[in-house]
């Protein structure tokens, strides 16, 4: 008998600020520490690494919502990045120099080393100041390993918003399932 | 009942040095010899010849990992390639002239890279000895046994000593839950 294999999500794994994020506005419940509080222009951050499960989704959607203190030029970018590893040690294993705590990545370098991380896309901002939340599905990805951890690379000629209530990098989970 | 489908990692396969190989920065285990200590630029290095197993994994997440001598300039790269075989004789079936034994690679590697399967490259950031990760690609094998070879394009050599450095292999299985 033949057997459909058909889609559904998993429960997301959700990096933002344990201070002051709220779900409200977004729906997904807070998982892991990112702390993207006032990111300036051109500069990173990096969050917490996670456990992906020993048995888990062959693919993901990656959902970000960020805020920009002042309006941007249309167009301009926040990139999503991923470091992955085979290490449930925080500092061991990771790709692209990751740290696997919530802090600054790279910089003054971020450009020289973003190329050794996986790109799981990026926002491309309307001109729109804080107070206007901008969310969007960056891309799908499969994680060649069991672990990692977000970076986020302002690109957007200002500065992220002084507050981190509606700012997060998502990982929705796509599971197959067959029917 | 549903059943979800999901993946899982299978055990690495991981070509590195035996002589210095430590996994405390990566978390690799070794299983395979490679050994480019102080490889040139425009240099290549093959590893011995593994067994993925008479069954294996669909997709592999291939890694690399190295460091410089000195610091190489930002923008220069290590490539990875794949050298298959469908026998477990070392010398014996390799793509791309491959010997399936640890050792430096044809100086003519930009001829006989067109007969490996490319995995992909490292992008060299400039810094000197620092472990430099990075996940290079997906491989499907099309074949049983097979060896991996990079090339260095980062115009500095590599360390002599292997602590840091490795090729590794992920398998990605998938399971019906």
């Amino acid at each position: 008998m033949a057997n459909e294999v058909l889609q559904k999500l998993g429960t997301p794994i959700v990096w933002a600020d344990t201070t002051d994020y709220s779900s409200t506005g977004s729906g997904f419940t807070r998982t892991h520490q990112l702390d993207l509080t006032g990111i300036a222009n051109g500069a990173a951050r990096q969050g917490d690494k996670a456990d992906l499960g020993a048995t888990r989704a062959a693919q993901y959607a990656v959902v970000c919502g960020f805020e920009i203190d002042v309006a941007p030029t249309a167009g301009t970018l926040v990139e999503v990045y991923w470091s992955s590893s085979f290490s449930g040690t925080a500092g061991t294993g990771n790709d692209g120099g990751a740290s696997g705590a919530d802090a600054a990545w790279k910089a003054g370098e971020e450009d020289e080393w973003k190329k050794q991380l996986i790109h799981l896309g990026s926002m491309q901002l309307t001109a729109d100041a804080s107070t206007v939340v901008q969310r969007a599905v960056i891309g799908f990805f499969t994680p060649p390993n069991r672990y990692g951890m977000p970076i986020v690379l302002n690109k957007a000629g200002q500065a992220l918003e002084p507050d981190a209530v509606e700012m997060y990098v998502a990982l929705v989970p796509i599971i197959d399932e067959i029917q | 009942m549903a059943n979800e489908a999901l993946v899982k990692n299978g055990t690495p396969i991981v070509w590195a040095n035996s002589g210095d190989y430590s996994s405390t920065g990566s978390g690799y285990t070794r299983t395979h010899q490679m050994n480019p200590g102080g490889l040139g630029s425009d240099q290549a290095w093959q590893g011995v010849k593994a067994d993925l197993g008479a069954t294996r994994a669909r997709v592999y997440a291939v890694y690399a990992c190295v460091s410089f001598d000195s610091s190489p300039t930002a923008g220069g790269i290590v490539e990875v390639w794949w050298s298959e075989s469908a026998d477990a004789t070392a010398g014996v079936g390799n793509t791309g002239g491959a010997s399936g034994t640890d050792l430096g690679y044809t100086p003519d590697y930009e001829e006989w890279k067109e007969q490996l399967r490319r995995i992909g490259a490292l992008a060299v950031t400039a810094d000197n000895g620092v472990a430099e990760r990075q996940f290079i690609g997906f491989l499907y094998p099309q074949q049983r046994y097979g060896m991996p070879i990079i090339i260095n394009i980062a115009n500095t050599d590599f360390t002599t000593d292997g602590i840091e450095r490795y090729i590794a292999i992920v398998p990605l299985i998938n399971e019906v839950q």
